[in-house]
């Protein structure tokens, strides 16, 4: 089982990230994984294949849909928009990922342990 | 999205998946060539940041994959493969499934048939037969039927009863149709009012018989059975309204009853009203078979207790003529005991029928006990190749899995000849038509019935996959790879479950044995018993029945029976011929006379003096050896059977 791009990620935090990106705007999978890259500083080094089976799956479960589209560049691509179901889910992510790095970071902070 | 659609857009999905993977390593590189970049060194920089396209795409396409169905088809294919490569041990192992199942599946549709379906009436619950017994009549009522219903009683019930819908009584015998082509004997049956409202099937043209149809001086009606309408009719709805001769008497056919209807048990040719006479029954002449059907709600109890409220109404009005006391019959103690008519057209079959089944069950363990060795035999010799693919990394799970899909398919395949073979079996024993399975023409292979072969088929598929599957497909098969390569001696281990089902197998087959052992046996025995005539297979047997109305004086049937036995005896070969009425071993219909001794005083007449009495004459008794006093042709001599005097 190896999802080469989750190696240095925890699993499901690609799908967070496609969902919250998704969110602020519909993109197609270039547009996608360059907003990533370019927000998170380039410090997350994502393969950008990986982005796409992360993306089936989330098509799968019906938290994005997918049309063909035109892009800004004039190209025929595929555009992924959040639905409803993926908003909902999105908020649940991100509150109990807030609740897990709340954890980790006191238990990391010195002095306090 | 639900799984079906997703099933078939599956095949959409992967395509769009390698066009926007395509689509995006073009824009990458454009991307890259417009900042300056030679198209070869972009290629090959957006090659890197994406991945493995190949990869990717794989990845993608897993998402949609529906995982276990598809593995599940594809051990289906190896099964399938499996067992066409071994033709001996597929025949074999078919065979003796095909052969287990298909006796279990035509008994289960006989069980199905007789015992657990409804009887064909509407509402089929609420019909009772009137059973009564009479434990005080010192052995004349205690047989099987129970002591039948006289017409009196019918007439009491009928009019005095609070549990019942409708009531009614029949009875069966033979009828002489004349003036349509030969003069034919024919199956028929006389029914009272009330039993066709309580059997409550609708006739397929035409009417019931009414009220007016049973008054003995009115016209006379008749109703034909379907078969009977067929044969002669040609099924013609036009019949209504002729004329049939039946024993003589010009009959209006007003009905035609709808193919399969029978009453209770008994098929029949023509139906007539009984049309008692009110004003010629006495309290006795218990001959006519009572069927009933409860009001809603009505229980068993309840009605019993009716009828018991209505026996000393019955013995109030009627009388067994001047001088008898009519509350005698309380020395008889009279009880009804009424019975699901279902029970009563199925009797004590159902026991039977259970011993079979139960002893079908074993020979389908002991077919699964044989090809689980077939099984095991066979597997050992695929100790390497499950061993390899053990090795290669096919979880024990997923091995078993095959194993028993394949087994499973064994299974399937056994129970689709086997089911074949099951209906073989039905239409040769419908065809053979043993005398003394209830509801013989109902039985056929229905829906439940190959429900049931289907069940047994993927059980004993299971069943007998399991166990080798288990034994060798378990984690530690992986060692064998060594052991299997190059030895092919077989440790103890190994044997014993093997041993296991052989001493399974020889004791189920002894029970068996035993069984069939002792059936035969009393088959045996059964041969044996002293029939009361010698040299059966010269005995020729021709029933005749003379209508009242062509005879009406007593010498008239003396003669016209000497008439015919004249004749019969010229007819060559003939060494001698006679009368009966009922015939040895045949069990008693109820004919009943009172006798007396001429030199005794009776103060009473006591019925108990009545008899089960049988109609003798001339030669018959040369026919049996020694049943009968040869004084007993002289007209007017009677022997009785010693026992009772």
């Amino acid at each position: 089982m190896k999802k080469s791009a989750q190696r240095d990620l925890f699993p499901g935090a690609l799908e967070m990230m496609i969902l919250r990106t998704l969110k602020r705007q519909p993109l197609h999978g270039y547009a996608l994984v360059q907003h990533i890259k370019r927000t998170s500083n380039d410090l997350l080094q994502i393969e950008e294949g990986s982005l796409y089976p992360a993306l089936q799956r989330l098509l799968k479960e019906e938290l994005v849909k997918a049309e063909w589209g035109i892009s800004s560049t004039n190209r025929r691509v595929r555009i992924y928009t959040l639905t409803p179901a993926g908003a909902k889910r999105l908020e649940r992510e991100v509150s109990s990922f807030e609740r897990m790095l709340q954890g980790i970071t006191q238990v990391l902070a010195p002095g306090k342990a | 999205m639900n799984w079906l659609q997703q099933l078939f857009s599956r095949r959409g999905q992967y395509e769009a998946l390698s066009e926007e993977i395509q689509a995006h390593l073009d824009e990458k590189v454009e991307e890259l060539v417009a900042g300056g970049m030679s198209r070869e060194d972009a290629n090959h920089v957006a090659r890197r940041e994406f991945g493995n396209p190949a990869l990717t795409e794989e990845d993608g396409r897993e998402v949609w994959r529906w995982a276990s169905i598809e593995d599940f088809f594809t051990d289906i294919h190896h099964g399938w493969r499996s067992l066409r490569h071994n033709p001996v041990f597929t025949v074999v192992g078919l065979l003796t499934i095909a052969i287990g199942i298909g006796a279990n599946a035509a008994v289960f549709s006989v069980v199905n048939s007789v015992l657990l379906k409804p009887l064909n009436y509407p509402h089929s619950e609420q019909l009772v037969s009137l059973h009564q017994i009479a434990p005080g009549a010192a052995g004349l009522a205690d047989f099987e039927n129970g002591l039948l219903l006289s017409g009196s009683m019918y007439f009491t019930y009928a009019k005095h009863n609070r549990a019942f819908q409708a009531l009614g009584t029949w009875d069966t015998g033979v009828a002489n149709v004349t003036g349509l082509a030969e003069p034919e004997q024919v199956r028929g049956i006389g029914v009272s009012d009330g039993l066709l409202q309580a059997l409550a099937v609708p006739p397929a043209v035409g009417r019931w018989f009414t009220a007016e149809d049973q008054d003995p001086h009115g016209p006379q009606r008749v109703i034909l059975s379907d078969g009977y309408w067929r044969r002669h009719f040609g099924a013609d709805r036009s019949v209504i309204g002729r004329n049939l001769m039946v024993d003589s008497h010009s009959r209006e056919i007003v009905g035609v009853m709808p193919p399969g209807f029978r009453v209770a048990n008994e098929d029949f040719d023509v139906m007539v009203p009984l049309a008692l006479d009110r004003a010629k029954l006495i309290l006795a002449g218990f001959g006519l078979h009572g069927i009933a059907r409860l009001k809603p709600g009505v229980t068993m109890a309840q009605a019993n207790a009716d009828i018991i409220r209505m026996l000393p109404i019955w013995m109030d009005s009627w009388s067994n003529g001047p001088g008898s006391n009519p509350h005698w019959y309380e020395r008889w103690k009279i009880t009804p005991q009424l019975r699901p008519l279902k029970q009563e057209v199925v009797g004590n079959v159902s026991d039977v029928l259970w011993v079979v089944m139960g002893t079908l069950g074993l020979v389908m363990l002991i077919a699964c006990a044989n090809v689980t060795n077939l099984l095991l035999v066979r597997i050992e010799a695929r100790q390497q190749e499950l061993a390899v693919r053990a090795a290669l990394g096919a979880a024990w799970g997923r091995i078993v899995r095959g194993l028993l899909v394949e087994s499973t398919m064994l299974g399937l395949l056994g129970g689709a000849l086997g089911a074949v073979l099951a209906s073989a079996g039905v239409h040769f024993l419908v065809a053979m038509g043993p005398a003394n399975l209830p509801r013989l023409q109902e039985i056929s292979l229905d829906g439940r019935t190959l429900a049931f072969t289907l069940i047994l088929s993927v059980l004993s598929g299971l069943l007998f996959g399991l166990i080798p599957a288990l034994k060798y497909a378990g984690p530690r098969s992986s060692l064998e790879l060594r052991s299997a390569g190059r030895t092919f001696s077989v440790s103890k281990e190994r044997h014993r479950a093997r041993n296991l089902l052989v001493i399974g197998q020889v004791a189920m087959a002894l029970v068996l044995l035993v069984s069939a052992g002792l059936m035969i046996r009393t088959f045996q025995a059964l041969r044996t018993v002293e029939p009361g005539f010698t040299d059966a297979a010269h005995l020729q047997l021709m029933r005749i029945s003379i209508p009242e109305s062509l005879v009406a004086q007593p010498e008239m049937v003396t003669r016209t029976q000497n008439a015919i036995l004249d004749k019969l005896a010229a007819i060559p070969g003939v060494k001698s011929v006679g009368f009966v009425n009922v015939m040895p071993m045949e069990g008693f219909e109820s004919g009943w006379d009172e006798i007396y001794a001429e030199d005794k005083n009776y103060a009473e007449a006591i019925p108990s003096r009545c008899a089960f009495s049988n109609m003798v004459r001339r030669d018959f008794c040369r026919l049996p050896e020694r049943a009968w006093s040869p004084d007993a042709t002289s007209p007017g001599a009677i022997s009785t059977n010693s026992a009772r005097w």
